[in-house]
């Protein structure tokens, strides 16, 4: 049987996510954002979209947003994960149609909702040196 | 008017079908090759009047169960081929179609075969599933899987949700579209589902993904279609009714993910509808039937509005009153689809939209169907065509 807790993948930095992956370690949400266009791009990547220029930078961001959407998995076999958990799409309150995805780790899976308010967390992947933004709920 | 060079140059003249089963109990070749077989017996064809072939892969090698151009020029013992290629848009079955009628209608080739199997995972457990993040999680899926984000039902369950709580969908109307293309199923012998299924069955299913359960997801098979496509000049000199191709339109979508796009309600956007009913000069109001590949039951609704049969947020309520159902405004998925005919990707559509067009779909025939819709894609990149009779 596999071993959830050593399975559970490690995301692998690259050029283009550098930035996001050090804030995440110092615990702040890191967001490439161009220089020129004043845009937001996640996940990161090398080219704003929206102007083609080579001027996208991290900037940290407030850390709150809104579940735009979210899944709850039943099926077996995703590595390091014991169904039923939650997924959530977190849009961010900095941009329309910015999303990342995290789980919402003080919500059970029956209590999430579209449209609840959420702060980053994060947390520390066992076994690596990678700390992944994390949700947590908004308190009132 | 504009020239569109395509419109009505090539014809479907032969269709074969192995029939969905849950073990064929052959290697994949001989699957396929049924498939072909009985296409060039209804086009009244030999292998020799074949000289363009194209397949959902055009590696070298056959992929799994899915033949390449490669493999059937083998199979079909040809010397060569003038023409081959992949799919239209990377929708494996209608795409494959679709570059073949372009072929034929441009003078590439004269009469081309597409073709394409499925065969289910022999092997059991986890690794059945289409699991893409590594150990090591790069690109996108370092933004997914470390939070156990890695299989495609997530995606389609993630906007699914979205539907459910911000478009006006609900789960009793998807079961509506599962239930009635289960009664559809019912009455084509092609299919491996042969038991009726009802709304509360559908209801009570055990989740795969909430809010999509065990019946909101296609059922695997093994199966193949081939289709032969030839010159509508040439199309009369065959032995069965041509079906005209029309029109075929492709889509790529914004992201290869369906995760960081800003609208799940727009995944197919609206830009194509317009698009493709523009180029193929039909209303779709004139629609006999479509076939609308439903990879999941969630498919058929994000198409409905794309294709703006139906405005956006009222695909729903479209479904629920029962529009799509045989003897409905629009009976969709008339063979039982990918739910519940089979896998096929789409395969089952396209030989089931040319039976209806000849009047050849015995128990589930449209009435006087005389234009039909095909769409198969289930990623960012899609494929919609239209025949006619």
């Amino acid at each position: 049987m596999t071993r959830p807790e050593l399975c559970r993948p490690v995301p692998v930095a690259d050029d283009a996510s550098a930035a996001y992956w050090a804030g995440a370690r110092e615990h702040r949400l890191v967001i490439m954002r161009c220089g020129d266009c004043a845009f937001y791009v996640h996940p990161p990547r090398a080219v704003c979209p929206r102007c083609q220029q080579e001027t996208l930078v991290g900037e940290e961001v407030s850390g709150r947003g809104t579940i735009y959407s979210y899944h709850v998995m039943h099926l077996p076999g995703v590595p390091g994960f014991t169904p039923p958990y939650a997924v959530a799409v977190v849009e961010l309150a900095e941009q329309p149609g910015l999303f990342a995805v995290g789980n919402v780790l003080d919500c059970p899976p029956e209590e999430m909702a579209t449209g609840m308010a959420v702060r980053v967390t994060f947390e520390e992947l066992a076994g690596s040196d990678m700390t992944l933004p994390q949700w947590s709920r908004e308190q009132a | 008017m504009t020239d569109y060079t395509m419109r009505d140059k090539s014809a479907i003249v032969g269709v074969g079908h192995t029939g969905c089963t849950k073990d064929a109990g052959a290697a994949p070749e001989a699957v396929w090759m049924r498939a072909v077989r009985e296409a060039l017996d209804d086009a009244g064809l030999r292998p020799a009047d074949i000289d363009g072939i194209s397949t959902p892969f055009t590696d070298t090698w056959p992929m799994g169960a899915v033949p390449t151009p490669f493999t059937l020029t083998e199979s079909l013992g040809l010397p060569g081929l003038r023409w081959h290629a992949g799919p239209l848009g990377g929708a494996y079955s209608l795409g494959s179609v679709a570059s073949a009628a372009l072929a034929v209608s441009t003078g590439q080739c004269d009469t081309a075969l597409a073709v394409h199997c499925m065969m289910r995972p022999k092997k059991k457990g986890p690794t059945a599933y289409n699991y893409r993040g590594a150990q090591a999680a790069s690109g996108v899926y370092a933004h997914l899987a470390p939070y156990g984000y890695s299989v495609f039902v997530q995606m389609m369950a993630t906007v699914t949700r979205r539907l459910l709580d911000t478009n006006g969908l609900t789960r009793e109307q998807l079961g509506r579209l599962v239930v009635d293309q289960r009664s559809n199923a019912l009455r084509n012998p092609l299919a491996v589902m042969k038991d009726p299924l009802t709304l509360e069955q559908y209801l009570d299913a055990r989740w795969l993904a909430e809010p999509l359960a065990l019946y909101d997801a296609d059922m695997p098979v093994d199966a193949a279609i081939a289709v032969v496509i030839t010159r509508s000049d040439r199309a009369r000199d065959c032995r069965s009714r041509p079906v005209t191709i029309r029109h075929v339109s492709t889509f790529l979508g914004p992201r290869p993910d369906w995760v960081f796009q800003a609208d799940y309600a727009e995944l197919f956007p609206a830009d194509l509808g317009r698009d493709f009913w523009r180029r193929a000069e039909i209303d779709p109001a004139d629609l006999s039937f479509a076939e609308i590949q439903d990879g999941f039951s969630v498919y058929v609704p994000l198409w409905l509005e794309a294709l703006g049969i139906v405005k956006r947020g009222e695909a729903g309520g479209y479904i629920g009153d029962g529009n799509l159902a045989l003897g409905g405004s629009l009976p969709t998925n008339t063979h039982g689809g990918n739910l519940s005919e089979g896998r096929l990707q789409g395969g089952g559509a396209v030989v089931e939209a040319v039976r209806q067009l000849r009047g050849q779909a015995g128990e589930r025939q449209v009435d006087g169907a005389t234009t039909g819709l095909v769409t198969v894609g289930g990623s960012p990149t899609v494929c919609a065509a239209l025949l006619h009779v």
